[in-house]
């Protein structure tokens, strides 16, 4: 089945998907899962995450204001090697290849969870299956680190620690009272100056970053800020 | 306090040696210029020294909130030392650079630098995390700072090319980054102790004032990098955060209907500053931790980063030669930061040769022997020639290099040029910025009576809105400038509540009303903007009108950060008063650097010559609120000049509101008392500097 | 738009030529950020480029004097001089010298 047909049920592959996820939670099996989704092409046998953040490079006005206030949410302190997005930049390449930015896919087929011996990595069905890493189980082996297959991983080590975090979508922010996860707010979405970051329900396309790199610019990009909407 | 690192490095380039300043012995100034001010008075015993000599003492300095989430503060640094620019004297002085430097020195462990001595050989700094080791810079001496920056960035951590998770190995830190190393260097300008060389940073971030690239030139200093992996520890956390969100909600421009929120310098906002024509293909670019960029990187790569005066270097001529902006005017921009030439001087000494070259006083054969052909004056080649001139000190260049007002000097022109304005060089040997003097006051006193163009552009919304309105053919202005002046003045704190420190007209502008302004002004900016690194760009707020009242967050943002940071319980006018302490510290650096009274004057040309000209030919409106016959509107401040016995008995006024002694302008001993100052009067009393009270 | 009528050689060779530092026209160009800075014109086109820019600020009287006196072209300043008594905002006013100079520097380009 390709990616862009219906399924049998009328529905698009991706809210197949979704419903599925929610089907099994509610049925409270992941084995369920297994069964229902292996339609078609190979699916995880793993419920598919509540949400995922997009984000519009050309937006991005490279203040890595989403770094601090992720480090700051969660670890009480600013550190930029603990931000679990990143913003990587080099002030003398041309735009737009001066930026990129690296969120958390929430992938479908999640590698880190299948790579983590200690099932550190897990899916947080109290918190709309964010993929996330119970601290307490972390053995630090950095398996989930190799098994990211993006560049720079999406999984973030943290050096004093010696553990490994993860974006769970801000569904446990110690230091951030307000409530998080895909169900609530997310930090860097909330601070953004630019609003070059976006939270969404729907699936991304899986493959490529096309589903994930999106355009954010309205009209007023090009009316009020006198740049390119493309 | 939380937001410290709590130690700043202390580098002695003569011995090689490193060692630790611990931060608590400064805590209570703040940060930033206040630490500098205070470490610079402690390790430097004579203070009226050149600022090339080899005692002279560079600070670098963050604040508490650099590298946090405080909008528009995150992402500063203060450079302070003795700076080698100014005429007659050269001023203990002060200078400012965005991007990431800042903020990556705190996450390296460090709340500042301070640089003394000189090394025997050219030297870069690298650190990494705690690990600072002073590094042979031979292949690097020569080479530009854009080359310098990147060839430092392949030795600390590979090519960089992949953009992926490093460890950064040192022997006693491993750091764990996406990040490329932040690191300060300077070009061939200041290798060659030009006064006009200045600091970089990334591709368009400068120290430009003061001439601190001729100064680290002077002690074999070519870059410093830094690259960290810890944790800055802040106080409240979730405060901190909604404080970001408050700012944002109640203030910030909305996209969508930016005429709502007027006034709002929280973005985005449009335009950026840049004086080229745009492209579109571009992206707004800010310093770390800034809620509205005032720069871009564009699809060209040309003129990344670079923003304001910079970019209006050689827009101007650009457009006059190609009848419209070619590349040219981003390429003579990207040498000046490749260079590290100071792009205030740069344009302003280029006006300043080319109305030489149009009197026929200078140019080939010409008395003053200058062999630029300013018939190419627009194309790439003439910038190539001009910028590489300064930078070498080539030919004429050696002129050039030590600034134009030491050049004028050198040509025989200095005093026709002051008199007339031609070199319009209005306070200490340095180019006026464009608030006149003249026109609008609290710019030019507040320059005069400190070591520079104050750079800080806290009140000149007043100055454009009314002049860009009028112009528009808007009748009646908004604001209302009665409802704006006492918007302000009751922001004002804690001088609030006189609306006449912001009449601009002629009988006011020599008034007590306007000391207090300058005196507000010099204490606001000292301790929230140039301590704690509230940037000037986007502080103070004095007025939005998207909030409620109509007022800005300035007042209660500044110190909400701030607490949120550090764990502290500041209001607003504490940090005023800190501010006071500082200010009172610099003049007393300043009075036994040899200031007096006496002195403290600007170029002939603003007593004698109205601003904008002549006659009925009174140059452009240029309005300010004023109060005339009892009623408050815009009035036209251009088409008069200052009065230099009014101003001398201005001085006065402003110097008995100081506390300072009015006869010289000197700090006293009981103001100096009254600020935990003691030590200073002692001091200035030992030098016979110390002002009667 | 008003018409000029076509300048003749030397009305025309004036037009394009640079004039002696003495016979600037001091404009300012106003920004946000950076004040009024001066800025000063050496020719007609200089001045019909500063013209062009954002925000720029010239003393009309100035201006009127400048191409009767320096010019010498009394058509242009009668017309501009027309144009300067209308109603209408200062912006307005500069774009219409704008177009009446542009006219005419192209009138004189084209005469060669």
């Amino acid at each position: 089945m390709s990616r862009s047909q219906d399924s049998p049920h009328g529905l698009t592959r991706r809210s197949f998907l979704k419903k599925s996820g929610q089907i099994a939670l509610n049925a409270g099996a992941c084995s369920a899962i297994a069964q229902i989704i292996r339609i078609g092409d190979a699916i995880a046998a793993i419920p598919v995450a509540g949400g995922y953040l997009l984000v519009d490079t050309k937006k991005c006005q490279g203040c890595i204001t989403c770094m601090l206030a992720c480090s700051l949410a969660h670890e009480g302190s600013e550190n930029l090697s603990l931000a679990r997005i990143q913003v990587i930049q080099n002030p003398f390449e041309k735009f737009p290849d001066d930026l990129t930015i690296a969120q958390c896919r929430q992938c479908v087929e999640p590698a880190c969870v299948q790579a983590c011996p200690e099932e550190a990595l897990f899916v947080d069905t109290a918190n709309g299956n964010v993929r996330r890493i119970d601290k307490e189980k972390c053995n630090g082996c950095r398996a989930c680190i190799e098994a990211c297959p993006y560049a720079p991983s999406r999984i973030v080590w943290s050096r004093e620690e010696a553990l490994a975090q993860k974006c769970d979508l801000c569904a446990e922010t110690p230091f951030w009272q307000q409530k998080g996860g895909p169900n609530g707010k997310q930090v860097c979405v909330e601070v953004c100056p630019m609003k070059a970051i976006q939270f969404t329900s729907d699936i991304p396309v899986q493959e490529g970053t096309a589903g994930y790199q999106v355009n954010l610019r309205g009209t007023e990009w090009a009316t009020t800020m006198k740049y390119s909407t493309k | 306090m939380n937001g410290y690192m709590e130690k700043i490095l202390r580098l002695d380039l003569t011995d090689r040696k490193v060692s630790i300043i611990e931060t608590k012995a400064y805590k209570h100034w703040g940060g930033g210029h206040g630490m500098g001010s205070a470490i610079f008075w402690d390790l430097l015993k004579n203070k009226a020294i050149s600022g090339f000599d080899p005692h002279n003492v560079v600070t670098l300095m963050t604040s508490p909130l650099s590298g946090t989430l405080a909008p528009g503060a995150s992402g500063r640094l203060e450079i302070q030392g003795i700076g080698v620019q100014s005429s007659p004297i050269e001023w203990f002085t002060r200078s400012n650079i965005g991007g990431r430097f800042g903020a990556m020195l705190k996450f390296a462990g460090w709340d500042g630098i301070v640089i003394e001595g000189r090394a025997d050989k050219p030297v870069w700094i690298d650190i990494r995390n705690e690990k600072v080791t002073i590094k042979d810079a031979k292949s690097l001496w020569g080479v530009d700072t854009w080359k310098t920056q990147q060839q430092i960035w392949r030795e600390v951590c590979g090519s960089g090319e992949k953009q992926d998770w490093r460890t950064i190995n040192g022997k006693q830190a491993k750091i764990v980054t996406t990040q490329r190393p932040a690191v300060l260097a300077i070009g061939q300008a200041g290798e060659n102790l030009g006064r006009l060389g200045c600091i970089i940073h990334d591709a368009g971030n400068a120290c430009g004032q003061g001439g601190f690239g001729g100064v680290w030139g002077s002690k074999n200093l070519k870059a410093i990098s830094v690259i960290g992996d810890q944790s800055i520890p802040v106080a409240d956390p979730n405060a901190l955060i909604e404080a970001r969100l408050w700012a944002q909600n109640q203030y910030a421009m909305d996209l969508k209907e930016s005429n709502k929120s007027r006034g709002s310098f929280f973005g985005p906002a449009n335009p950026q500053i840049i004086f080229w024509s745009r492209s579109q293909d571009a992206r707004p670019q800010a310093c770390v931790g800034c809620h509205a960029g005032c720069r871009e990187r564009s699809a060209s790569g040309l003129g990344n980063e670079s923003s304001c005066l910079e970019t209006a270097f050689y827009s101007n001529y650009d457009k006059m030669k190609h009848g419209r902006q070619s590349h040219a005017a981003r390429i003579a921009t990207d040498l000046l930061q490749q260079y590290g030439i100071n792009a205030f001087e740069a344009k302003n000494g280029l006006d300043y040769i080319r109305d030489l070259n149009k009197m026929g006083v200078l140019g080939p054969g010409k008395s003053i022997a200058c062999d630029l052909d300013f018939s190419q004056l627009g194309e790439i080649e003439f910038a190539e020639k001009y910028t590489r001139a300064i930078a070498y000190r080539e030919g004429i260049g050696d002129d050039f290099a030590e600034g134009f007002y030491r050049a004028a000097k050198r040509w025989g022109r200095l005093e026709e040029d002051l008199n007339t304005g031609t070199l319009n060089y209005s306070y200490w040997g340095l180019p006026d910025h464009g608030y006149d003097p003249r026109a609008e006051v609290e710019w030019g006193y507040g320059s005069i009576l400190g070591d520079r163009d104050i750079n800080e552009h806290d009140f000149n919304f007043l100055f454009w809105w009314p002049s860009f309105q009028k112009w528009m053919g808007v009748p009646n202005p908004q604001p209302d400038p009665e409802w704006a002046v006492n918007a302000i003045a009751s922001k004002l704190l804690p001088l609030e509540g006189d609306p006449l420190m912001l009449d601009f007209s002629t009988p006011n502008i020599y008034s007590d009303h306007i000391a207090k302004l300058v005196a507000w002004h010099r204490h606001y900016t000292r301790f929230w903007k140039q301590s704690i690194q509230y940037c000037d760009l986007r502080w103070p707020e004095f007025i939005n009108s998207k909030a409620k009242n109509g007022l800005g967050i300035s007042g209660e943002g500044e110190p909400k950060f701030f607490n949120a940071v550090t764990g502290n319980n500041y209001n607003f006018v504490d940090g005023i008063g800190i501010g006071e302490k500082i200010w009172n510290l610099d003049n007393a650096i300043w009075t036994l650097q040899g200031r007096h009274r006496d002195i403290v004057h600007f170029s002939n040309y603003i007593y004698t010559v109205p601003f904008g000209g002549f006659g009925s030919q009174s140059g452009p409106p240029y309005y300010l609120p004023g109060k005339e016959n009892g009623k408050w509107s815009y009035i036209r401040v251009n088409n008069r000049h200052l009065d230099k016995s009014n101003f001398e008995e201005w001085k006065t006024k402003y110097y008995v509101f100081e506390g300072w002694d009015p006869q010289t302008g000197w700090p006293t001993k009981p103001k100096l008392s009254s600020i935990g100052l003691e030590h200073v009067a002692t001091e200035l009393f030992q030098n016979n500097r110390l002002g009667r009270s | 738009m008003t018409k000029l009528a076509k300048p003749n050689k030397t009305l025309a060779s004036r037009i394009l030529t640079e004039v002696d530092y003495r016979k600037h026209i001091t404009g300012y160009q106003l920004s946000e950020r950076g004040g009024a800075r001066p800025v000063k014109l050496y020719s007609f086109e200089e001045v019909v480029n500063f013209l062009s820019a954002p925000h720029p600020r010239i003393d009309f009287e100035a201006l009127l004097v400048w191409v009767q006196d320096v010019m010498s072209d009394l058509e242009l300043t009668s017309k501009l001089k027309t144009t300067l008594h209308q109603d209408v905002s200062d912006y307005e006013k500069s774009l219409r010298c704008r177009e009446l100079m542009e006219q005419r520097l192209a009138q004189s380009k084209a005469v060669g």
